[in-house]
């Protein structure tokens, strides 16, 4: 075999076969300007008027919530026809989408995906912008909100977002269950030392040490902690006190009710639960006759066991600890860096936020307005429990999440520590005292680079 | 499958009749052996699909009934019909296709190609180069998902399905090693006389190999398919109207903070599972039969 | 005798030059692809790992103290064990099981189809579907799991609570996911030549025999595959277990982080604490991990056979 015509066939062969790749590479260009990026006009719905800003809104409810919030998104595009439209898409709570698109420079123009305990560990990395002077411009000046709410919201002298939802957290229980053990249901136990009676009353276990019924399996140090009367962060110095010998007691307290109970066995039970949103609630098939809920549960029991009587109370506290606690985390509504409308998405959450806008959507997903008016609406309070979750919210002793940038993993810490003291690998000072260490490593690292 | 067909093409005529009568009463036993092991894993194997679509046919309040139900104890066949209500199921579907069709296009094109020239053409560092190809998949991809979404960006590809689609035509590791393996196990003769003959490499790439070829592509084609229909995180980054989404993202859209309409959930997942099941049962022979040797063996 | 394409040995000929332009025009589109969508990410997430970034303000320089504190970071290590765990116990499980479903479905038994159907079933399902559902049986009160074990007269396991049952649960769970290994060996079983299994019986070889003998050297190149692309892909394990763990708040890992997984750590590191130059770091840490183990799998793959290097 010659030399010659096999060089022949590999030029061609090569030719060839760029040709392919030209080919290919075309194909993929030529398809490309098919669909414009985020255009308007395309939407359903959406005239594409000029001079009309066109919001995207993304938001963290999916399912029932976000068709109820999608009602109000179209009263509000009804009412500001021609000059803004807002487009809602849901992420979720997916956090990489809303981080990568705000990295890559595209930024939605209105984002409510993010947890209030976030809201300073985005606005500290600088991901969000101030909407200090649009609220001064507005005339919103906090009177009509919550302290505490309205406080939650500032940070470094600038206000980040608003809320238009919010949680109340309490403890819900059954009164027919409480009587079957003699308890006065009309009294529910207003000190831990009350409810280690109730609770422990309420106990059923089997001859093999099975649990069938506990009164109530206390969790979450950032409501217990603060119940005991702790605090995690003092922003003062800037030091994480997870180790606040307030916070190790209450999680001693709480890891007492699974050493009582055997740890393996409360583990055995609780895998038992059923379905959160369903009728096999683990309170609701009195498997769990106190249970820690917030003023959301309501729906949730009228829904699923709407026989079922249920009351709410303020948690116990112990002695030098807090009566009336509760903890209040929400999304709150902000606008990314570099968005191209500031003025449309403010005008968007301005218009949410108005008396008669949030309540009806608060309404609807039975949540807390963080308003006081419409939270004080006969719709809201006629029902005595709801009353109870805004008194709570409107008292001394409503927490935030504590306004420094490490939350997220302050708080997946805490989880973690819980779950090793339950388990017993650790006690609860040395648990919390690695918390505080590990945190507080974190938290001068980004206050330096701050 | 006839007996004659199965004993040319699969290894299972070893377990065919032989002439000796205990080899025979062997391979009864083993084939009935096989036969319950198979129904037993089988039903295993099918219990958590069951379980999707009795599912999908109770109430809301059956689903979580304790002890629970083997069988829905009134049918709501309502609930499908709910389901491709409570999102836009069909609207979703028809863009997963389209998605899915050009993305096994573009993969079954380019991958056999880039395959083609790992395996069946030697040049100097072909290896090495296989391998740093193949390590751009040993790198999680979320720590390139921000620079690669600026890419996107500035292509303004940001909000179409280009993202999803176009990268496609230009390789997947993962299918050209596939290929690549079986096509290093088409022995050389084939080839060889072709070259004799003088075709050049693209014609034997096209007329020799790729009919060759055809059983593995279509499980590249499979693959692909499964893979682009159940992707959860590329749709979710580069899609931002909620009228372009596939349904691997709508079916997130029953779900809600505290739960979800498990029963319309699991309908919608029944009903994406459909076309693919009988597809897949009407042609899983293509995908197994292997790089036909037919032509060449003994 | 394949001379056209085969280098002449020694110097630097004409026809090296040929068959190099020849493969590279081939393998084209990759370099094309690699080039436009591939190298400027990667070598971002490179320069990311040397410093600060918190996603939202721009990388700041700190050399190499990401990867001085990947040594001291305790949960990181967890993660790091647990991945292990996955790739040196539960991924020869899931190939030997695969490999053996295969064998299986290669035999000629009635309504083969359905239960191929069947096998593969499971991996067509979508993700969030399948987990739930698997989220129920595992459940320790009305999940079937129990309920089976219960005739047995075995006290009820907490599949994922239990931090010593957690892992094994999800190796469990994944034998139900290996529908596309069981297909890759299907079709490598099919082109085990028949000859060759005729001449090893007249050898008077038993089917063990014939099986380690005959087929596994033959599909040697298939369950090469399998087990490189496996090694990739249990290091970056993620979805089944971040969505049987994650809870309402985002938080995922399971009781004492017993299902953190190397990419979950990643993920959280990235997108929930905001450290991606972090996460960048713990990227080509495991690019390292995965590089090393699957080069060593190349060097020592001799045992592979492929007939078109006879």
């Amino acid at each position: 075999m010659s030399d010659q015509p096999t060089r022949q066939l590999s030029r061609r062969s090569f030719l060839q076969m760029v040709g392919v790749g030209g080919a290919a590479m075309a194909l993929a260009a030529c398809t490309v300007p098919v669909a414009p990026a985020g255009a308007p006009a395309g939407q359903a719905g959406a005239p594409a008027a000029s001079g009309q800003a066109f919001l995207n809104y993304w938001t963290g409810w999916s399912g029932f919530e976000f068709d109820e919030l999608q009602k109000l998104v179209d009263k509000f595009n009804e009412e500001h026809k021609d000059k803004i439209f807002v487009n809602m898409t849901t992420v979720f709570g997916q956090y990489e989408k809303v981080l990568t698109a705000i990295a890559g420079g595209n930024p939605p123009d209105v984002v409510s995906a993010v947890w209030l305990r976030e809201l300073v560990s985005m606005a500290a990395r600088g991901g969000l912008q101030p909407i200090t002077g649009y609220a001064e411009a507005a005339g919103i000046d906090g009177s009509e909100y919550f302290p505490q709410f309205w406080d939650a919201w500032w940070y470094n002298g600038d206000l980040w977002g608003l809320m238009i939802t919010s949680n109340s957290q309490v403890i819900a229980y059954q009164p027919a269950l409480f009587e079957e053990v003699g308890a006065d249901p009309a009294n529910p136990p207003k000190s831990t030392t009350d409810l280690d009676l109730v609770a422990q009353s309420l106990e059923k276990v089997d001859a093999n040490g099975n649990i069938e019924r506990v009164g109530l399996l206390p969790a979450g140090l950032t409501w217990w902690g603060r119940v005991f009367g702790g605090s995690f962060y003092n922003a003062e110095n800037q030091t994480i006190t997870a180790n606040d010998p307030k916070i190790v007691a209450a999680l001693e307290w709480e890891a007492s009710y699974r050493q009582r109970l055997n740890p393996e066995k409360v583990a055995a039970f609780q895998s038992g639960f059923g379905d959160y949103m369903s009728t096999q609630n683990s309170f609701f098939v009195g498997k769990e006759a106190m249970t820690q809920v917030g003023e959301w549960f309501i729906q949730f029991q009228k829904k699923f066991a709407p026989d079922l009587v249920m009351e709410f109370m303020p948690a116990p506290y112990p002695e030098g600890g807090n009566d009336n606690t509760t903890t209040f985390d929400g999304s709150v509504f902000t606008i990314p860096t570099g968005v191209k409308t500031p003025d449309a998405s403010w005008e968007f959450i301005r218009w949410l936020s108005e008396p008669q806008n949030m309540g009806e959507f608060c309404f609807n997903i039975q949540n807390v307005p963080p308003k006081l008016a419409p939270a004080s609406e006969e719709r809201f309070v006629s029902d005595p429990r709801f009353q109870l979750a805004v008194n709570l919210l409107n008292g001394p002793h409503a927490f935030g999440p504590d306004k420094m940038p490490v939350n997220s993993l302050l708080y997946s810490r805490l989880a973690e520590a819980e779950s090793a003291v339950f388990n017993g690998q650790m006690t609860a000072q040395a648990a919390l005292d690695q918390v505080t260490t590990e945190v507080q490593a974190e938290l001068d690292k980004v206050l330096q680079r701050g | 499958m006839s007996a004659s067909e199965s004993l040319s093409r699969t290894t299972a005529n070893a377990m065919q009749p032989r002439g000796l009568s205990s080899r025979r009463n062997q391979d009864r036993l083993m084939k009935a052996l096989a036969y319950l092991i198979a129904s037993f894993v089988a039903l295993a194997f099918v219990f958590p699909l069951y379980w999707m679509v009795t599912t999908s046919l109770k109430t809301d309040v059956e689903i979580f009934k304790v002890p629970p139900t083997l069988f829905p104890l009134d049918p709501q066949w309502q609930n499908y019909p709910a389901s491709t209500q409570y999102i836009p199921f069909w609207q979703y579907m028809f863009n997963t296709l389209v998605i899915c069709a050009l993305t096994i296009i573009g993969t079954v094109i380019s991958c056999s190609l880039i395959a083609y020239g790992f395996a069946r053409v030697r040049w100097p560092g072909r290896n090495a180069v296989f391998i740093v190809y193949l390590s751009t998949i040993m790198l999680p991809a979320q720590v390139t998902m921000i620079p690669l979404y600026i890419v996107f960006r500035q292509m303004g590809w940001v909000g179409t399905m280009w993202p999803l689609v176009v990268p496609a035509f230009f390789g997947n590791a993962l299918y050209v090693f596939l290929l690549r393996q079986f096509f290093m196990t088409i022995p050389n003769e084939l080839t060889d006389a072709a070259r004799i003959d003088g075709a050049n490499e693209l014609g034997i790439f096209w007329r020799i190999m790729l009919p060759l070829l055809k059983p593995a592509l279509a499980t590249v084609a499979l693959f692909t398919f499964v893979a682009t229909y159940r992707d959860f995180l590329g749709p979710l980054i580069y899609l931002t109207e909620q009228n372009q989404w596939t349904i691997s993202l709508g079916l997130k859209m029953f779900q809600n903070m505290y739960g979800a309409q498990w029963q319309l959930m699991m309908a919608a997942a029944t009903l994406t599972m459909i076309p693919t099941m009988i597809l897949f049962f009407l042609t899983q022979r293509t995908f197994i039969e292997g790089i036909a040797l037919t032509g060449i063996k003994g | 005798m394949a001379v056209a394409t085969k280098p002449s040995s020694g110097r630097w000929s004409a026809s090296k030059t040929r068959s190099l332009l020849t493969g590279l025009a081939f393998i084209s589109p990759a370099i094309i692809g690699f080039i436009a969508f591939a190298a400027w990410p990667i070598v971002q997430s490179l320069y990311y790992s040397f410093t600060d970034y918190n996603i939202f303000q721009p990388p700041y320089f700190i050399g190499l103290e990401n990867y001085q504190d990947l040594v001291n970071d305790r949960v990181y290590r967890i993660a790091l064990v647990n991945t292990f765990y996955m790739v040196f116990i539960g991924l020869p499980i899931h190939l030997v099981f695969n490999f053996f479903m295969a064998l299986l479905l290669a035999t000629q038994i009635r309504g083969l189809s359905i239960y191929r159907t069947i096998f593969y079933l499971p991996s067509i399902t979508p993700v969030v579907a399948s987990t739930i559902v698997w989220l129920w049986l595992f459940n320790g009160q009305y999940g079937i799991l129990n309920e089976i074990i219960g005739w047995f007269g075995i006290q009820p396991i907490g599949w994922l609570t239990d931090p010593r049952f957690t892992k094994p649960s999800l190796i469990f769970m994944g034998m139900w996911f290996g529908g596309n290994t069981i297909l890759i060996y299907l079709a490598g079983l099919r082109d085990v030549p028949v000859s060759l299994l005729e001449a090893a019986e007249l050898d008077g070889a038993n089917a063990l025999r014939k099986t380690w003998h005959v087929t596994l050297p033959m599909i040697s190149p298939v369950i090469f595959y399998t087990l490189i692309i496996n090694v990739i892909g249990y290091f970056q394990y993620f979805t089944e277990a971040w969505v049987l763990t994650a809870t309402r708040d985002g938080a995922a890992g399971g009781p004492l982080n017993s299902m953190l997984f190397y990419a979950m750590y990643l993920y959280q590191s990235a997108f929930q604490l905001f450290k991606m130059g972090y996460a960048s770091a713990q990227a080509w840490v495991l690019f390292a991990i995965v590089l090393i183990a699957t080069g060593l799998l190349f060097r020592f793959s001799g045992w592979v056979y492929y007939r078109s290097e006879e």
